[in-house]
């Protein structure tokens, strides 16, 4: 690559903190973020004449910093079906369940203790936003396993929820 | 779980992850700086060649091209060797480029940190100063940038990039300053404000430097780049103040994949087979009759008409082409050519002694070309009858009859297509452009029986012959990739493709209705 290494460093010193975070969200270990995290930057210096201004620049970013974490998690065929969804409907009862009093690492290690194919769907459906069926398309499976693993993944996190608040607690209260 | 509920599910987690952000380990710059390093240099050029679809095409057109060279050289030499054989017959970048960016990078660096040092009274904390560029390095990164021209593309872009975020940053009301509403997981939880304040760090960043330099455009220049690097959390935080419904917090476009890869433009090729019945008439006239002809005919009174009628023809066709742009194609391939005609005469000459005749073509075609008489003695006979003192053997027999005269070639087409409606099933196209026949073979039926071949050595006809050709096509695409053709043509010569030094004049003409099947791939 020919490119400006000052404008290179100027770039990932400008992305570096958000991204590290959302790869790590990503990967099951440091060394996996630290992997994703090369990876991503390595495409984005090679493209960054691609980039064509017409979204935000961390948008773009992130999702370089997305795909590269998605096919590096595609090596490992971790999104299978994962079961009836409403059996983990069901699992939920109508609690609601809050966050507060949980700060960012244990929030993080929360999801980092998903199954695999939970915690990139999650991570894809809930904190990213996509849709299901953008999720089918990006990982190659079926609709109904991208709703049944962010169905499952609902569960255990609530119930993870429920247990570090414990029952009685006020965070968590019945309807 | 109902829907609202998941909805502030998701939310709740959405909020905690919006602004995180952890410092990055040293070693990922390093291991990132040594990767860059060893890259090799893309030399661009040469890209195409990686594609060895192209490598084919351009393979192909380097045969095409060197061997009509190798004909056209050929068919000059003997052209100019039958000029000499009618006079007789009428006679009877670059490491050192980055090396001075690390060092400025050191130089500036150390500038700063010079920088920051004497400024400690500034007041912001070490995160806010974390999240300063140095208005020098920013300065640097354009003067270095300047000195080549990739340098300059891929600086001028991160920059632009950076002033577009920045202008973003620039729409926020110009009071707001984030509130303990706008991240309350911040506020009642431990998680780390990296950020701090992005708002109060533009700030504190456009007082700094202006503090720093005096410098008003370079203070502006950076606080900008502040904004840049904060700007990720403002919108968003504006946007979920008014969020009812599913927060989409991040939805990059999907077909990002291809510029990851840095995939070249795909260009799409197709390539077809067919064939072509056709009506095929090679025009042949009679400019000067052989001295036989001539006074077997003026001796008779009677005035020799020659036509050329077309006959049931066909072509199998092979081609390949490649589309430039949505509507834009080129294509070339390789055919071969039967073209079936009959010449027609309204006589021919016999010479009685020796019972043989010959027809106003065959005579013109024999009449000087030694190679041909050899073939054809009969034409001999004829010719020494008609030049007999008492010429009284030699008859013009006034009968129209029509000779079979068919041709061989090889077509090379290369024309350009235009098409209409390229998305529908149905579409179009309109062809133009040129063919080159190979002469194979010229077949000939004779008045005494029997054929007369002829092939490009007997010098007859030119090797190689020009036409232009135009089309219709109509393109219907039977799945993804295959389609079914059906295409028009007409073909013309426009000049005389015979070598016979205008006796025989030969400008054919070819229009066909060919069926095919396509592949594009």
């Amino acid at each position: 690559m020919n490119g400006d290494r000052l404008a290179q460093k100027q770039l990932y010193d400008a992305f570096a903190g958000r991204m590290y975070a959302l790869s790590k969200r990503y990967a099951k270990n440091i060394t996996d973020a630290e992997d994703i995290m090369q990876e991503s930057f390595m495409k984005i210096f090679d493209n960054i004449h691609h980039f064509r201004g017409d979204s935000p620049l961390e948008f773009w970013v992130r999702s370089i910093v997305v795909n590269t974490a998605i096919k590096f998690l595609k090596k490992q065929k971790p999104w299978t079906h994962s079961g009836d969804i409403d059996a983990y409907q069901n699992e939920i009862s109508n609690d609601e369940v809050s966050l507060s009093g949980m700060n960012y690492g244990q929030l993080l290690e929360m999801i980092k203790e998903l199954p695999d194919g939970c915690q990139t769907i999650f991570n894809l459906y809930a904190i990213e936003g996509y849709k299901h069926q953008e999720i089918a398309e990006m990982l190659g499976v079926s609709e109904g396993t991208s709703k049944s693993q962010y169905a499952r993944a609902r569960m255990l996190l609530v119930q993870k929820l429920k247990a570090e608040h414990g029952l009685d607690d006020e965070s968590v209260r019945r309807k | 779980m109902n829907q609202s509920e998941e909805n502030k599910f998701n939310k709740a987690w959405q909020d905690a992850f919006k602004d995180a952000s952890e410092t990055p380990p040293s070693s990922i710059w390093k291991a990132l700086e040594e990767h860059l390093d060893n890259e090799p240099d893309k030399v661009v050029p040469l890209v195409w060649w990686k594609n060895t679809r192209i490598l084919y095409v351009a393979a192909s057109v380097a045969v095409l091209l060197l061997a009509g060279i190798g004909v056209w050289m050929n068919d000059h030499a003997g052209k100019q060797a039958m000029v000499s054989g009618n006079v007789q017959g009428v006679t009877q970048e670059p490491l050192s480029t980055i090396h001075d960016h690390e060092k400025e990078i050191a130089v500036n660096n150390r500038e700063t940190t010079a920088a920051n040092k004497e400024k400690p009274e500034s007041g912001t904390d070490n995160k806010a100063q974390e999240a300063v560029i140095p208005p020098e390095l920013s300065r640097s990164g354009g003067i270095t940038a300047g000195r080549d021209s990739q340098a300059v593309t891929d600086s001028r872009i991160a920059i632009s990039a950076v002033k577009e975020h920045s202008g973003i940053k620039a729409k926020l009301p110009a009071g707001f300053t984030p509130s303990s509403e706008d991240a309350p997981l911040r506020a009642s939880a431990d998680i780390p404000d990296d950020t701090r304040s992005g708002y109060e760090a533009v700030k504190t960043g456009q007082v700094i430097q202006e503090e720093m330099t005096g410098d008003s455009e370079q203070a502006l220049m950076s606080g900008l780049e502040i904004a840049f690097i904060e700007q990720g959390n403002k919108p968003w935080i504006e946007k979920q103040g008014r969020f009812n419904k599913r927060l989409v917090f991040y939805r990059p476009q999907l077909p990002q994949e291809e510029e990851e890869d840095q995939k070249p433009e795909k260009k799409e090729y197709y390539a077809g087979a067919g064939v072509m019945p056709s009506m095929f008439n090679p025009n042949v006239s009679i400019a000067s009759p052989s001295v036989g002809m001539s006074f077997a005919k003026s001796s008779s009174g009677t005035k020799t008409e020659v036509l050329s009628r077309a006959g049931t023809s066909f072509a199998m066709q092979t081609y390949g082409g490649i589309k430039i742009s949505k509507h834009w194609s080129v294509e070339t391939g390789i055919n071969y050519l039967r073209g079936n005609s009959v010449f027609e005469s309204n006589g021919y000459v016999m010479d009685v002694m020796n019972l043989q005749a010959v027809n106003a073509l065959e005579s013109a075609l024999v009449s000087g070309n030694v190679k041909l008489a050899d073939k054809m003695p009969q034409y001999s006979m004829v010719a020494n009858g008609a030049s007999n003192a008492n010429k009284l053997s030699t008859y013009y027999v006034d009968v129209k009859k029509g000779f079979q005269n068919n041709y061989s070639f090889l077509q090379l087409p290369v024309q350009a297509g235009y098409t209409i409606a390229p998305d529908h099933k149905l579409s179009y196209t309109l062809l133009g452009g040129l063919v080159g026949n190979l002469f194979l073979k010229n077949e000939l039926d004779l008045t005494t029986g029997g054929t007369l071949i002829t092939s490009v050595s007997d010098g007859t006809y030119q090797a190689l012959h020009w036409s232009a050709t135009s089309g219709v096509r109509l393109n219907y695409r039977l799945t993804g990739n295959w389609s079914t053709i059906l295409t028009g043509t007409y073909q013309k010569t426009f000049y005389d493709a015979g070598k016979m030094m205008n006796a025989v004049q030969f400008k054919p003409q070819l229009f066909g209705v060919g069926w095919g099947v396509r592949l594009n791939f």
